[in-house]
């Protein structure tokens, strides 16, 4: 499980595959507009598999591809090994939960969850239908809503009746189109908690597009991050997070303090004013040469604040700077603090800390500092 | 709060005035014309023609004399409906669905533009298309001989098409625009073929618009008089012809008013019984055939 990100492997399997979903050499072409870029990808069996990105870098177009709106201009889609282009959608074993659920408003619950199995040929029995319903529903927990409407639904139940009715077929694959955009910040952490559960109790191979980085971290085993039709980095949600392999990725995944300048041959970076930072580099990433354009990132969490003119504590750089902006986050506090020759850098102080060191006004002076451990040399590409 | 009282007292005072229009209108122009029309149906004939007070049901059982005239209504009319919904469908669907902005833009134009001649001038050129020198001229030339169109039924059916189609596609389109694309690509997602997810989704998301395109174009057919007038030619005529007859050329009031009320009738009762034949189809497929 898990085991994706092994690019450029030739896979020669037939009928059957350890991948439920592969892409080799995938084009997507809207005239023009290249929507997915020479795109390789293997989406491992029984897994949860997020496509993230922001809009317009191919995710969903990706998913539409999986699951048969859309056809590649190029290159092969395949699902358990088999390749499945020019296979229109209602012949693919992949069922979606659509973004806005899209459930049929002239049937009700009942009926929506059983429209996949009343597709098939030859028909299951009535019994059948209505067993393998209730199952779907108790799945979700909406048993008793059969026969309710979907505008008498809250935005959450309308969610589960979208996953019944995909799940109800068994499908090789779960798609999810952006399923909790539609839903209001508690209830999508709540979502998030169940559908995890839900794809570990079926054991089906989830793929999720979404744009929110919290959702993919959460929810999934394996993050694609995109960017315009491309691949940037795919890789568990620790592993993007803590060994991005680029600024565009460190960026996106969590927040960031970016330091630009160009990078050192014995490692580090030296910024414009030729003041050296130490850092290490991301495991797996792209080698660096001296003097290539590059960025230190430091994570807000690995900053640390310490009242002006203190011991630097032992950390490897202390900067002095000011006190700009201040936000009370309950668990910590956000510090925006301007230091001279770099800018304004984000610090995330925790309650604790704060107990121990005390807290900031705005416009005071202080310093920053944190530990050369915590600090990547990335490609700024 | 006695402020909150008289805003609503004035708020409901102003709902009143806002009615007044309508219901003078109902009144004045419905009702009482209708109410006349019955008073009359159960009168006589007075000896020069028009109306004379009576209490009689001769008229009534004199009816089955303009039997023809509704049997031609009450065919044609059916009739001329499907052939609307079925050649309107099509069109619609593409229009609503199928075609890009450009091509709709100017196929809306094309359905809208012929209302913007006389329905009579546009009529008449009908006569000229049907007639001996039109269409059955052009395939005599091909080696079809002997086609007579012009004063058919055939003919009428074409008019009441050609006339009443407009009148059928836009509410059929309008309810197929308003149609979720996504719940097309839902039902394909759900293993449903192309025609599948057309009988399970759009035809039924499309129903109120395909009701009430129906309900418009028949009603009106019911009291068609210009169609059989000039392309059924004194043939095929409607009841409409009938009571332009009775009113106009026999002067006998009060029968033409048993027939314009028999007509009444005849129509609420097809268009409860359609609507319970639609209403009852829909509860079915929404309790669904498991």
């Amino acid at each position: 499980m898990g085991q994706t990100g092994e690019r450029g492997i030739d896979v020669q399997t037939q009928a059957t595959s350890d991948f439920d979903i592969e892409f080799r050499g995938v084009t997507k072409r809207f005239g023009a507009v290249t929507a997915v870029q020479s795109m390789d990808l293997q989406v491992a069996r029984g897994g949860f598999f997020s496509f993230l990105g922001p809009s317009g870098c191919g995710k969903t177009t990706s998913l539409r591809m999986i699951a048969g709106f859309e056809q590649p201009s190029e290159g092969d889609v395949l699902i358990e090994g088999r390749s499945v282009v020019g296979t229109p959608a209602h012949r693919r074993p992949v069922n979606m939960v659509f973004q806005h659920y899209a459930l049929f408003p002239h049937l009700d619950v009942f009926d929506n969850v059983a429209y996949g199995l009343r597709q098939r040929r030859p028909r299951p029995d009535r019994d059948t239908i209505r067993r393998q319903v209730g199952e779907a529903l108790e799945l979700v927990r909406l048993s008793g809503f059969e026969g309710r409407r979907s505008w008498e639904l809250s935005g959450g139940q309308q969610q589960r009746v979208a996953l019944a009715r995909a799940l109800v077929n068994r499908p090789t694959v779960l798609l999810l189109d952006e399923p909790l955009a539609a839903l209001d910040r508690k209830l999508r952490r709540d979502m998030q908690i169940e559908l995890q559960t839900l794809q570990r109790d079926v054991g089906i191979t989830f793929v999720l597009v979404t744009h929110d980085q919290e959702e993919a971290l959460s929810m999934s085993d394996t993050i694609c991050i995109m960017r315009d039709g491309r691949i940037v980095q795919m890789g568990g949600a620790r592993e993007l997070y803590d060994e991005p392999a680029n600024a565009y990725v460190a960026d996106f995944v969590g927040k960031s303090n970016f330091i630009a300048g160009t990078a050192r041959a014995g490692g580090g970076l030296r910024d414009p004013h030729g003041r050296g930072f130490g850092g290490r580099r991301p495991a797996g990433g792209r080698a660096l040469g001296e003097g290539e354009k590059a960025v230190l990132a430091v994570r807000p969490e690995t900053v640390a604040i310490l009242p002006d003119g203190a011991a630097s504590g032992g950390f490897d750089v202390a900067l002095a700077g000011r006190i700009r902006n201040r936000i009370f986050l309950g668990e910590h506090t956000e510090y925006l603090v301007a230091v001279e020759g770099i800018g304004d850098m984000l610090a995330l102080v925790p309650k604790l800390a704060e107990e121990e060191r005390g807290s900031f006004g705005e416009g005071q002076a202080v310093t920053i500092a944190w530990n050369d451990r915590s600090a990547l040399v990335l490609g700024d590409d | 709060m006695a402020d909150g009282t008289a805003i609503e007292r004035r708020q409901s005072r102003v709902t009143a005035m806002l009615l007044l229009p309508t219901t003078l209108w109902f009144l004045l122009l419905l009702v009482m014309p209708l109410a006349v029309v019955l008073v009359f149906s159960f009168g006589e004939r007075a000896p020069a023609g028009g109306y004379e007070a009576a209490f009689t049901l001769e008229q009534y059982a004199n009816l089955p004399a303009r039997l023809t005239a509704f049997t031609n209504t009450l065919t044609l009319a059916p009739l001329g409906t499907a052939l609307c919904v079925i050649i309107a469908y099509p069109l619609a669907y593409y229009l609503a669905v199928r075609a890009g902005a450009r091509v709709k833009l100017m196929l809306l134009v094309l359905v809208i533009v012929p209302f913007w001649t006389s329905f009579l001038i546009r009529t008449y050129a009908w006569i000229y298309i049907l007639g001996g020198r039109g269409i059955p001229r052009l395939l005599d030339m091909v080696g079809i001989e002997d086609l007579r169109l012009i004063n058919t039924p055939t003919a009428v059916l074409i008019g009441i098409v050609y006339g009443y189609l407009p009148l059928m596609v836009f509410p059929i389109y309008v309810s197929l625009e308003k149609l979720d694309k996504r719940l097309l690509e839902a039902s394909d997602d759900l293993g449903a073929t192309p025609l599948r997810t057309f009988l399970q989704v759009t035809l039924p998301l499309s129903m109120p618009g395909l009701v009430t395109g129906s309900l418009l174009v028949f009603i009106l057919l019911m009291g068609e008089y210009l169609i059989p007038a000039l392309l059924g030619g004194g043939k095929v005529f409607f009841v409409g012809n009938a009571l332009v007859d009775l009113f106009l050329q026999s002067r006998n009031w009060p029968f033409g008013s048993a027939v314009a009320i028999a007509l009444v009738v005849i129509m609420l009762v097809a268009i409860a019984a359609y609507l319970a034949l639609v209403g009852r189809e829909r509860t079915r497929s929404d309790a669904s055939l498991i």
